[in-house]
This record gives C-alpha cells, sequence and structure tokens, in this order.
C-alpha cells in the first residue's frame, strides 16, 4: 500500500514539478558544470543505490578541506545553491528515487556507508533501519533538523528507531503533513543526512538510468506576412508563422531501463519565443512506460513522430500528422510495428489509442472576442480522441502490403455564441459513455427534435484509410505507392469522395554512408470532391419541404470544419495536413477553414553531400477553392512553397541554414532565410 | 498460417485495388454533378448531387430543389423552407429562373468544365468550381 502511494504520488509530481525541475536545471547548467548530482547511500536492506540531487555546491567542493557535513550557511554552496537550499529545491530529483523505489516519501534518511560505519560504531541498531525503504522526510528530519555531528545523527537514530517501531500509514501521512507545513512556513527544513554526504564520489555511468537534454535556438527572418510556409509547417508549430521570429527551446529527456521488458522515461520541454504565436510554451510533457519492448502506456504531451508517412519529406497525414502542437492525452499504443505471434512474421501490427484534451480554449475564446464580425461561435474544452491501427504484411519480402486506419474526433466542450445579444452556452456531455460513444461514430436518433443537428454524430470525427504497397528493389532500395483516403462521415468510408486523397510515391535508399540521395517523394493531394458539393437530408427539415425532397444526399464535408467545434486545429494549426490552409493564416481573425477544396502537387528530396552535411529540398504547389458549405472563394488561389536547407553535424552539436520561399496568393510572397542551433547532452 | 496470411495479403491487395478502382465522380447525370460558379459572378453558384440541385448566392442565401436531368432538358422545382420571399427573389430576380418551382432549362453545352443554360433567349454561364 505504501508502495503503491509513492508510485503514484510521486509520478504525479514528477509531471505537475516538471517546468520547475527544468527551470533549476537551466539555471543551474547556465551557471556551468554539471547541474544534477548522485551520491551512492545505503538503502533498503543495505544495498547502496545513487540518490539525485540538484547541485547546489561548488564543483569540487569537497576537496577544499576535510568537512564532509554541510552546514546551514556553508561557504561551498553555490548562490543558486543558497536559493535551492532555502526552497529545499535540490531535492527535487529525489522524486525520481522514489518513483524508481530506491526511495519512499517517508522513512529514514538514506546515508552514506562511511557515516554508517562511524553510526555504527557507537550504536548498532542502525542495522536495524536497513528493514526500511530510506524516505525523503522523516521523523527525526522534523525533529531534529540538520545532523552536522555524529552526536545528533546518533539522537536522530533514536527517532528513526521510534518510528520503525511505530511506523504506519497515519504516521506517514502525518509526517507528510508537517514537512509541508515546515516548507510552506518557510522554516528551515534541510534534510541533514542529504547534506552530510558531500564526500567526492566520481560521476559513474549506470546502465539503467540515463538522463539526456537538448537546446536549441532558431531564429527565421525575411520579407513578406509570414515565415515561409515550409519552414514553419510540419513542426509540431515550433517556428512561429509570423515573419521574424526566434525562440530558445530546452528538453530534458530521463530514462531508466528496469529489465528488458519493462522501461520508464519522461521529458520536458519548454520554449520562449520573441514575436511568435506563443511566447512561452511547455510543448512536451509526458511520462511513458514501455513494456514487453514493443508496447507503451503514456501520459502528458509529445511531438508523436508519423507512422508511415515521411516526417521530413512527406505533406503529412490528413489526421495525425506534425503540424500542431501536440495534444495532452492518455495513451496505449505500439513502439514501432509489433509482429503477431505465430503468423511466421506475416503480419505485423501497430496501433494507438487514446483520450486527450484540447489546450487552446483560451486562445479560441481570445480569437473570437478580437473578431466578432466574422466569428459567431467558439468552443472551449473540447475532449480529443485518436487512434490508428495499422496491418502490415512482412516488409522484408519482395513486396509487402500496409493497410490502416487513422481515426480522431473532438467531443465534449461547450459552444459559446451570441443569441439576442446574450452570451448563450451550450454543453456537450462528457461522461463516461460519451467516452466509449466516440469510439466508433454513433449519434443520437433524436437529434432533430432535440435542436441539435451537430449530434447526427456525435462530436466531430475525421480520418483516413490507408493503402500502401512496398517494393523492395533492392536490399537497400525501396520504393512504395501509397493512397492516404480521407473521410468525415460514411461517404468517405466507403470512397465516395472521389480522387480525393493523398496519393504518393516515395523512394527510399537505406545504403550505409553518404548518400547523395537518401529519400525522394512525389505527392499529390486534393480535397475538391468530398463526397459531392451539397448534404441534404430530409429529416434535418420540417414538412412540408421534407417530404417535397425526399432523396437522402450526402456530401459538402467540409473537412476539418464542424458546425458546433469549429476548426480540427490546436491553437490555430491543423494537426492534420497544413497545405489545407490552417485557421491561423486567417488575417481578419476568422476562426474556422476558409479553404479546405484544394488540389496540390509535392515533391521533396533529401541526402547527404559530405558524412557531416545533408540537405533537404521541398516544395509544393497549390490551388484552393474555398469550401463547399460556408463560402467558395470568389476565385481561385494559388501558391507555390519551397525551401533548401543545408544541415552541418559536429558530434552534439548541429547547424543548419535554410531559405524558403512563397509565391501566391495564400500567403503572399514571403521570403525567409532561418538558422538553427542544436546542441544534445548527455547529463547521465 | 504462413499461406493463410498470404491468403489476407492478397485479398487485402485487391480490396486496395477495387478502391481505387471506385473513384469514380459521376453517376446517371454525369458531368453535371458538382458545383458550378457563374461566370462573371464571384458569389454565385449551383451544385448537383444526387437528384438535389442547390442554388447559392454567397451575398444572398440558398435553396435547395429537385432536379432532373433528361436529354439537352434541365428541369428544376426549388422548394422554399419556410415559404421566404427572399427565397423566391434569390431564385427568379437574382438568377433569373422562372418559375420557382417549374424551371426547365435547355443545356446548350455540358462537359467538364461549362455548363451553359438557356431559357428563353436568356442564357446563364457557369464554369465547373
Amino acid at each position: 500500500m505504501k508502495r503503491l502511494f509513492d508510485i503514484l504520488v510521486s509520478a504525479f509530481c514528477l509531471v505537475l514539478f516538471a517546468p520547475l525541475i527544468l527551470l533549476c536545471y537551466l539555471v543551474i547548467k547556465i551557471g556551468g558544470g554539471p547541474a544534477i548530482y548522485k551520491q551512492e547511500r545505503i538503502g533498503l536492506g543495505g544495498r547502496p543505490f545513487f540518490i539525485y540531487k540538484f547541485r547546489s555546491m561548488k564543483i569540487d567542493a569537497e576537496k577544499e578541506g576535510e568537512e564532509l557535513l554541510q552546514k546551514a550557511n556553508d561557504p561551498r554552496l553555490t548562490r543558486i545553491g543558497k536559493v535551492l537550499r532555502r526552497h529545499h529545491l535540490d531535492e527535487l530529483p529525489q522524486l525520481w528515487n522514489v518513483f524508481i523505489g530506491d526511495m519512499s516519501f517517508v522513512g529514514p534518511r538514506p546515508e552514506r556507508k562511511y557515516y554508517i560505519d562511524k553510526i555504527m560504531e557507537r550504536d548498532p541498531r542502525y542495522e536495524r533501519l536497513y528493514v526500511l525503504r530510506p524516505g525523503v522526510t522523516s521523523y527525526a528530519t522534523l525533529k531534529n533538523g540538520y545532523t552536522d555531528t555524529i552526536d545528533k545523527m546518533l539522537v536522530r537514530l533514536e527517532m528513526d528507531l521510534y518510528y520503525l517501531e511505530h511506523q504506519s500509514l497515519y504516521t506517514d501521512f502525518k509526517i507528510l503533513f508537517l514537512t509541508f507545513g515546515k516548507i510552506v512556513s518557510g522554516r528551515i527544513f534541510v534534510f541533514i543526512s542529504c547534506l552530510l554526504s558531500v564526500t567526492a564520489v566520481g560521476a559513474q555511468d549506470t546502465l539503467s538510468t540515463s538522463i539526456s537534454y537538448d537546446l536549441t535556438t532558431e531564429c527565421a527572418v525575411g520579407t513578406g506576412d509570414y515565415t515561409a510556409f515550409q519552414l514553419a509547417a510540419n513542426r509540431h508549430h515550433v517556428l512561429a508563422t509570423r515573419p521574424n521570429t526566434a525562440y530558445l527551446r530546452g528538453a530534458v529527456g530521463v530514462e531508466h531501463t528496469f529489465n528488458k521488458n519493462l522501461s520508464l522515461s519522461g521529458k520536458v520541454d519548454v520554449i520562449g519565443s520573441l514575436h511568435a504565436d506563443h511566447q512561452a510554451y511547455l510543448q512536451q510533457c509526458c511520462v511513458n512506460l514501455s513494456f514487453l519492448e514493443s508496447f507503451f502506456l503514456e501520459a502528458g504531451s509529445r511531438e508523436q513522430q508519423q507512422v508511415l508517412r515521411d516526417n521530413q519529406l512527406s505533406t503529412g497525414s490528413f489526421v495525425k500528422g506534425t503540424n500542431a502542437k501536440p495534444i495532452p492525452q492518455v495513451h496505449l499504443g505500439t513502439n514501432g510495428f509489433w509482429t503477431v505471434p505465430y503468423t511466421n512474421g506475416w503480419l505485423q501490427v501497430n496501433f494507438d489509442f487514446g483520450y486527450g484534451k484540447f489546450l487552446d480554449s483560451d486562445y479560441r475564446e481570445n480569437l473570437f472576442n478580437k473578431a466578432t464580425d466574422v466569428n459567431w461561435f467558439y468552443t472551449t474544452g473540447a475532449y480529443y480522441h485518436q487512434k490508428h491501427l495499422y496491418l502490415r504484411s512482412n516488409p522484408d519480402k519482395r513486396f509487402f502490403l500496409t493497410i490502416g486506419i487513422e481515426h480522431a474526433v473532438q467531443f465534449g466542450g461547450t459552444k459559446y455564441s451570441y443569441e439576442n445579444n446574450v452570451l448563450v452556452a451550450d454543453k456537450k456531455r462528457a461522461d463516461l459513455k460519451a467516452f466509449w460513444q466516440v469510439v466508433l461514430p454513433a449519434g443520437d436518433s433524436n437529434y432533430f427534435e432535440n435542436d441539435a443537428m451537430e449530434d447526427w454524430v456525435y462530436g466531430n470525427h475525421l480520418g483516413v484509410m490507408t493503402c500502401q504497397v512496398g517494393w523492395n528493389i533492392h536490399e537497400h532500395h525501396l520504393l512504395q505507392a501509397y493512397l492516404d483516403n480521407p473521410f468525415e462521415d460514411g461517404s468517405g468510408l466507403r470512397k465516395g469522395n472521389g480522387w480525393d486523397g493523398l496519393w504518393g510515391l516515395q523512394y527510399t535508399n537505406r545504403t550505409p554512408g553518404r548518400q547523395f540521395v537518401r529519400g525522394a517523394l512525389l505527392e499529390y493531394f486534393q480535397t475538391t470532391n468530398q463526397s459531392g458539393p451539397l448534404h441534404w437530408d430530409p429529416a434535418d427539415y420540417p414538412e412540408p419541404i421534407r417530404s417535397q425532397i425526399t432523396d437522402f444526399v450526402v456530401g459538402a464535408d467540409d473537412y476539418y470544419n464542424h458546425m458546433f467545434y469549429g476548426g480540427y486545429s490546436h491553437y490555430g494549426m491543423t494537426p492534420g495536413n497544413p497545405l489545407i490552409t490552417s485557421p491561423v493564416y486567417n488575417q481578419d481573425g476568422y476562426s474556422l477553414y476558409r479553404d479546405n477544396r484544394i488540389k496540390a502537387w509535392h515533391l521533396g528530396v533529401n541526402g547527404e553531400l559530405t558524412d557531416r552535411l545533408s540537405y533537404l529540398l521541398k516544395g509544393s504547389y497549390r490551388e484552393g477553392w474555398g469550401t463547399y458549405r460556408l463560402s467558395p472563394l470568389s476565385s481561385k488561389h494559388h501558391s507555390f512553397d519551397a525551401m533548401l536547407q543545408g544541415c552541418y553535424s559536429a558530434g552534439p552539436w548541429q547547424f543548419s541554414a535554410a531559405y524558403g520561399l512563397d509565391l501566391g496568393n495564400i500567403y503572399g510572397d514571403c521570403n525567409t532565410f532561418n538558422f538553427r542551433i542544436d546542441y544534445h547532452g548527455k547529463i547521465l | 498460417m504462413a499461406r493463410y496470411f498470404k491468403f489476407l495479403a492478397i485479398s487485402c491487395w485487391l480490396l486496395a485495388v477495387g478502391m481505387l478502382v471506385s473513384c469514380q465522380e459521376g453517376g446517371e447525370a454525369g458531368d453535371l454533378f458538382g458545383q458550378w460558379q457563374q461566370e462573371g459572378y464571384g458569389t454565385r453558384y449551383v451544385s448537383f448531387s444526387g437528384s438535389v440541385v442547390w442554388l447559392k448566392s454567397t451575398t444572398d442565401g440558398s435553396i435547395f430543389g429537385n432536379f432532373q436531368h433528361r436529354g439537352d432538358s434541365l428541369f428544376l422545382q426549388f422548394y422554399s423552407v419556410e415559404g421566404l420571399p427572399a427565397d423566391t427573389t434569390l431564385v427568379e430576380d437574382i438568377f433569373g429562373f422562372r418559375p420557382l418551382n417549374d424551371i426547365r432549362l435547355k443545356i446548350d453545352c455540358l462537359d467538364d468544365d461549362m455548363l451553359v443554360l438557356s431559357q428563353e433567349g436568356r442564357d446563364w454561364r457557369f464554369r465547373k468550381y
């Protein structure tokens, strides 16, 4: 029970304090030297383990003297370290120790063997504490404060032994409550046993835990109303669509491998931008449990890569692309393709299934209030459901086939619109039944009587069916042809939408070493048909017209738009294919998709010029006719968008420079020069 | 078991080919299906799908009706949902098709890109949009 409590609460706290952890990490790192301090302590059963803390002392502080016990005003503390200590922030990494089972929230503070030996010389009863998992806080810590002498340690031992004999969940909660009270009240509360452990311990990599970080800075400058489309698209909305923008980005990733079948990882990723759509944003924050090598359970937001489409070259999936900021969710799926047992390698599966929530409620409300002349409603608090299932035959054979389906839904939420100058809220249920109902499109059979046309099918559903054929021309050369067929209702599911879809031909060169052409791709993307130009269901209308126009005609699917949820977008960007211009580009503040009937041709090529220098070249030409339902464009729009990028890699450093341009009347004429520097570091 | 999955893979392949072949957009009304924009008017559209016609002006509203396409003749019957005069105005005055629920038009030209309709010496030119 206690262990379960520790796991749940520490996992929660890790997510909750992730931004604070990242901030502390970056602040220490900027000051120079390692940010994480780890030290060997003695834990449950007398077994050693590594305790993690933020470094609060000068580097090699212990070399300056014999003193190994820490004091409240230790001169070896750095300026940042003093602040961290005062607020106990240096202890935050111990949440990880608790989560992986090295420690508990409540228990005797873990000690180094050196001091345990000293204590044992005077009181051998210390050995009895080995039956307890060491703790972040304890009864002794509360009562005894700093233990900077062996005598105080012996007093603390008495208290720990008292705790050993009287431990209970009630006692633990009481200690936690009192500890929290001390921290909040601002009184000095330092875990003496941790502060005692400043003996130099050389950093030793463990096989089980790794911590890495990524630092990125990027700027885009040029002419025109926007950053060139190709430079900003399909990048999880990291680079702003506005022109002349820049950002700093820091990410920390932690992974702990329990055994070959179980690993736990987490990531925190923060972006601070200038002249951007969002000045500060927690881009990624997630905890991921991978099990049985092939499956995962994840909570949080993460920049997910596409399963089938090439993340660098392709225009992207219609449903789950890489264009918008990640939507936080809890989901379960496979890590890559999983070979189904007993099929002799002939069948592989890739799936993902999850529920999440859109975070852009404030964005939608602000957009509505800024442009009430063109927007007549907005919706907040929408939930998100996504899933995909792909089946693939053996990809090592000469020919192989992949088929599958992706499906995403917006549901729940509250729609606000003005009726007689009064803002009226219309809330959709988001109970357990709703969560189940969105798995397969289903609706309210009495929608018309209930005056809720949008409930003909509950939620805003959209999806894509994929068929992909692969041909291994040679051991290292692969050619694939594919069709991603979009659907918003049944007509798309039965391919009643003509030639709508993403039609692609992709060449992949898997030859080791430098290759001038690593991959090449040609795509045609059409969304003009939408199952026909109109939708007529007699049941939507009263008599007498219901009996005068009796035919049932489906169509005007209005890809990405919905009469209750507005657009399928996150912070104004489509999570799907960016060739359908996202609402963030509507200069008048219109919140829906204005041009979802397009035809586009796209070409992408990448490769390596030298062992360190790679390139990426891609371009699209598109024409747009507007929408069927709301408003066709009075004249056809068009745009040519291209980019060329060079990327130089040198160890942990990566430098890239790019040029992008837009020509036409969708984004106007834009020229953008883009520079980026990445650094990937390893802490453990 | 492996043979079974080979069979499954081949079936899926045939299914996929069938799906691609089914990418037709027409029916008995052929090229008429789809949305047409009136030449010279960026705001006026007429759409055909199934047996339903949708006449739309982005500035003056829209109205649904039935249509029949027989030889070179096109018959239209529009119905006002709430009997609003604006619906009649849209059909008879703005577009000029008369009368509202019994319109007979001659199709002078119909191909992938152009639709030309005429009635009593007046013609309407549309382009596929």
